[in-house]
């Protein structure tokens, strides 16, 4: 007996050495090795060695991503003597992962940020697993920091420290939201989508009715105006009923804009009662899918062009600049020709900030090689490109239109450039542009939007987080009922008359005048501070 | 008559399993249609089970999108493999030796071994382990050694060694052999049902795990198959949900396959594991009795 269990304990031991033995060997196997503790452990000899950045981001797998990164080590090595390692982690696991190694105290430099999805920037940031840039980025990144307006800068503050860096991007950080029309359409009925220009959204929404009427007697196949059961054009667009959340969007708790002072609930608003109206009233004339209830992904429709008039970031838009030659969303312009016009007031909202940042861990051995990098993703614009498109001709060319096509098969950031940087630069030289006419349509669009940025209202939330600990249970309770009537509220399945104040009631019950108050204290605390 | 009922009977029989497995079968052949329609065929004709526009384009998207996925392919069959053959072992030795009389403190480790099931530390430590103290975060071994003993399968497979007549273990010291040499000639071949139907499970998990790789994986060269396609799929799904963060991101929405992908993204994640069903379909049967007798 005595045998065999040495014999099992010797068989452990062997195993254990065999594995840890391999373990070791790998890393180094596939030639691509990462920043192991035993690596970093030698401060003395850091000011010659190369210094090795991991930079964690959400993206999917990259096509030759060795080849590019290579190119883009050698301009990084010889500009700041540093290697970058781009981490690319799935998007459907990346918050859990980064929280995960912030909390494990794991090994990582930089990585992308924000407020959304999980990432709980502003919790982290408490937290303090976020280096202070506070004084890092005018020093090591005077560029980065003074292209980005002030009153972003105060979006990744948390108790008055900059905890992250931020991604301006070149089509701005204002929004200012409108609607989307078929343009064959809208001429073949001949209505006069112009006139929709700058109204509110109840009145736009009313103009509106009338055409989808004509337009779906000559097109009964197609579909006047999009409800899927997770998407609410009143509860997730804030914008165009001229409000702001405060806190988390989907609960209760909006301020209006014209009397930012009081935080109210969005759903006693007049403007929902009529909202619903018109949704009843569209659904039972068949401008809407009668399963918008419980239908999850239009997106078949989108792509079928089926979609005659949609909500969407509408400016500037084909009154202010025409020519653009815009499609309906996920559709192209010679598929489904689409013309726009804005409606909303231009608003960079209180999220605009923490929307896309890069962050520095508080724990990193290189913060300010780190920052240093930072600076030289954002002004370094051919890096910056070579990085987000690859190499011209090889990678992506024009065709002979003028138009930027990406090659298949190769080189392909999937589009996830607006996370490792600020695509803006006075120049708007960091993105590649068709080379024709709509290129340069592009081109002034994004000056248009530039130049709106500078002078848009800016949100009387910015710089405020809700922490919403204190009213969890309300939270939940109410968001149990809005998830289960909002949708068929504003996909116009049920009567509005009855509908809204069962759902008033319901809330009610559930505790939606505790999280009213909480926000209001939160908000007033925050404003007297 | 008589004959003549046992007919009908039969003919019911027969009917209610060809319905059954119609229900499983037609699913998956849709499956492989679809995969293999033109996406625009998809949205104006529906799905059908022989594609009207025949057409390769999502399995192109598949492949193209991650040059990777051979490669993706033998980690995955390395890994599934190797992961299968050391949990065999593995278990299979620590569940011989709980039954075994002559061990001594046996109950103990049987505490320890089911103990981890009812209390565990959780992800954070487990991390924690993984990463700083084992040293295995980015190699291919984390992939296998995470899953190398599971409480459930210990747990069948001693019920199974105790089925087994002690006195068969007692002639065979009687014959001089030794306890290796008992385990890998007596006792081993004699559980061969409960070492396939464990290993059929062990290797679908071991197919089938993509977790492992998010969290310690950071080498696109290790990632699993699971992994990737995942990967793939969510580029597709993050895209769409979040198109409101990235303005560059709208016009590269319509440009990607959705259905057909995600289609073909099945056909590939299930392809090879569904041969080993047939193969391990004879011990099948007694496999699912294991521990149901006891003597």
């Amino acid at each position: 007996m005595r045998k065999f269990s040495m014999m099992l304990i010797n068989l452990t031991l062997l195993l254990t050495m065999i594995l840890s033995g391999c373990s070791k060997a790998t890393p180094n196997a596939n030639g691509d090795p990462t920043a192991t503790p035993t690596e970093t452990k030698t401060p003395e000899k850091e000011k010659e060695k190369l210094v090795e950045l991991n930079f964690y981001m959400m993206n999917g797998p990259v096509n030759e991503s060795d080849r590019i990164m290579k190119k883009a080590n050698e301009i990084i090595g010889e500009k700041i003597n540093a290697k970058l390692n781009f981490i690319n982690v799935d998007g459907g696991t990346y918050a859990d992962k980064m929280n995960l190694m912030i909390n494990s105290g794991d090994d990582w430099d930089l990585a992308f940020t924000a407020f959304w999805g999980g990432i709980n920037f502003f919790e982290n940031a408490a937290k303090g697993a976020y280096a202070d840039l506070t004084d890092l980025l005018p020093k090591l990144a005077p560029e980065t920091y003074a292209r980005v307006p002030q009153g972003l800068w105060d979006g990744v503050k948390v108790d008055g420290k900059i905890y992250a860096s931020v991604n301006y991007q070149q089509w701005g950080v204002a929004k200012r939201n409108g609607f989307y029309f078929r343009e064959d359409i809208a001429n073949e009925v001949g209505f006069d989508w112009k006139a929709v220009k700058g109204k509110p959204t109840i009145e736009a929404l009313q103009m509106v009715g009338p055409f989808l009427g004509d337009a779906l007697a000559k097109h009964p196949d197609m579909i006047g105006w999009e409800t899927s059961s997770n998407y609410s054009f009143f509860a997730n667009e804030p914008l165009y009923w001229d409000m702001e959340p405060v806190g988390d969007m989907t609960t209760p708790g909006w301020i209006n804009l014209n009397t930012p002072d009081k935080v109210i609930n969005q759903f006693e608003t007049p403007e929902f009662v009529q909202y619903a109206e018109i949704m009843r009233d569209w659904y039972n004339k068949g401008y809407v899918r009668k399963d918008g209830a419980t239908v999850k992904d239009t997106t078949p429709d989108r792509k079928a062009g089926k979609i005659i008039f949609a909500a969407g970031y509408g400016w500037p838009d084909s009154i202010d600049l025409p020519g653009q030659e815009m499609g309906m969303s996920m559709t192209e312009h010679k598929n489904a020709p689409a013309v726009s016009v804005s409606t909303t007031r231009t608003l960079i909202s209180a999220g605009a900030g923490s929307n896309a940042a890069v962050a520095v861990n508080s724990g990193s051995k290189h913060i300010e090689k780190a920052v240093q990098l930072i600076e030289l993703l954002n002004t370094d614009d051919d890096l910056y490109k070579l990085i987000t498109l690859g190499e011209k001709d090889v990678d992506y060319t024009f065709d002979e239109a003028g138009n930027f096509t990406n090659i298949e098969g190769k080189y392909n950031f999937n589009w996830n450039d607006w996370q490792i940087g600020q695509s803006y630069s006075p120049t708007f030289n960091r993105a590649e542009y068709s080379k024709n006419a709509a290129g340069e349509k592009g081109k002034e669009a994004m000056s248009i939007v530039y130049e709106n940025d500078k002078t848009a209202d800016v949100s009387p939330l910015s710089g405020f987080v809700f922490d919403p600990t204190p009213v969890k249970t309300q939270i939940a309770n109410v968001s149990s009922v809005t998830t289960e009537m909002i949708p068929a509220i504003s996909s116009g399945s049920i009567d509005p008359t009855t509908a809204v104040s069962k759902l008033l009631e319901r809330l009610k019950n559930a505790g939606v005048d505790d999280i009213i108050k909480e926000k209001q204290a939160q908000y007033d605390a925050w404003r007297n501070k | 008559m008589v004959v003549n009922k046992f007919h009908l009977s039969k003919v019911m029989i027969h009917l209610i399993f060809i319905i059954s497995a119609l229900a499983c079968i037609v699913p998956l052949l849709l499956v492989v249609s679809i995969s293999f329609t033109s996406e625009k065929s998809l949205m104006v004709d529906g799905y059908h089970l022989i594609p009207e526009v025949f057409d390769f384009s999502s399995y192109r998207y598949v492949f193209s999108g991650a040059g990777s996925i051979t490669n993706a392919y033998g980690v995955t069959i390395f890994v599934t493999a190797v992961g299968t053959l050391l949990h065999l072992f593995v278990t299979s030795m620590l569940s011989y030796s709980l039954t075994r009389p002559e061990v001594t403190f046996r109950n103990a480790l049987t505490l320890f071994v089911y103990f981890p099931v009812l209390f565990n530390g959780g992800l954070v430590p487990s991390y924690i382990l993984i990463t700083r103290y084992l040293h295995l975060k980015n190699t291919i071994w984390v992939l296998i050694v995470v899953y190398l003993v599971s409480a459930i399968n210990v747990l069948i497979m001693k019920n199974f060694f105790k089925s087994i007549s002690n006195s068969l273990f007692e002639s065979a010291r009687i014959d001089g052999s030794g306890e290796i040499r008992t385990f890998f000639s007596i006792a081993l071949p004699l559980s061969k049902p409960s070492l396939a139907t464990i290993g059929l499970f062990t290797a679908i998990s071991y197919w089938n795990d993509w977790m492992t790789t998010a969290l310690y994986i950071e080498t696109p060269k290790l990632y699993t198959l699971q992994y990737l396609l995942q990967s793939l799929m969510n580029n597709i799904g993050y895209l769409q949900a979040n198109a409101a963060a990235s303005k560059s991101i709208e016009a590269a929405i319509g440009m990607l396959p959705s259905e057909g992908a995600r289609m073909a993204t099945c056909v590939l994640a299930i392809g090879p594991i569904i041969l080993l069903y047939p193969f391990l379909q004879k011990y099948f049967e007694k496999g699912l009795t294991i521990g149901a007798v006891k003597e």
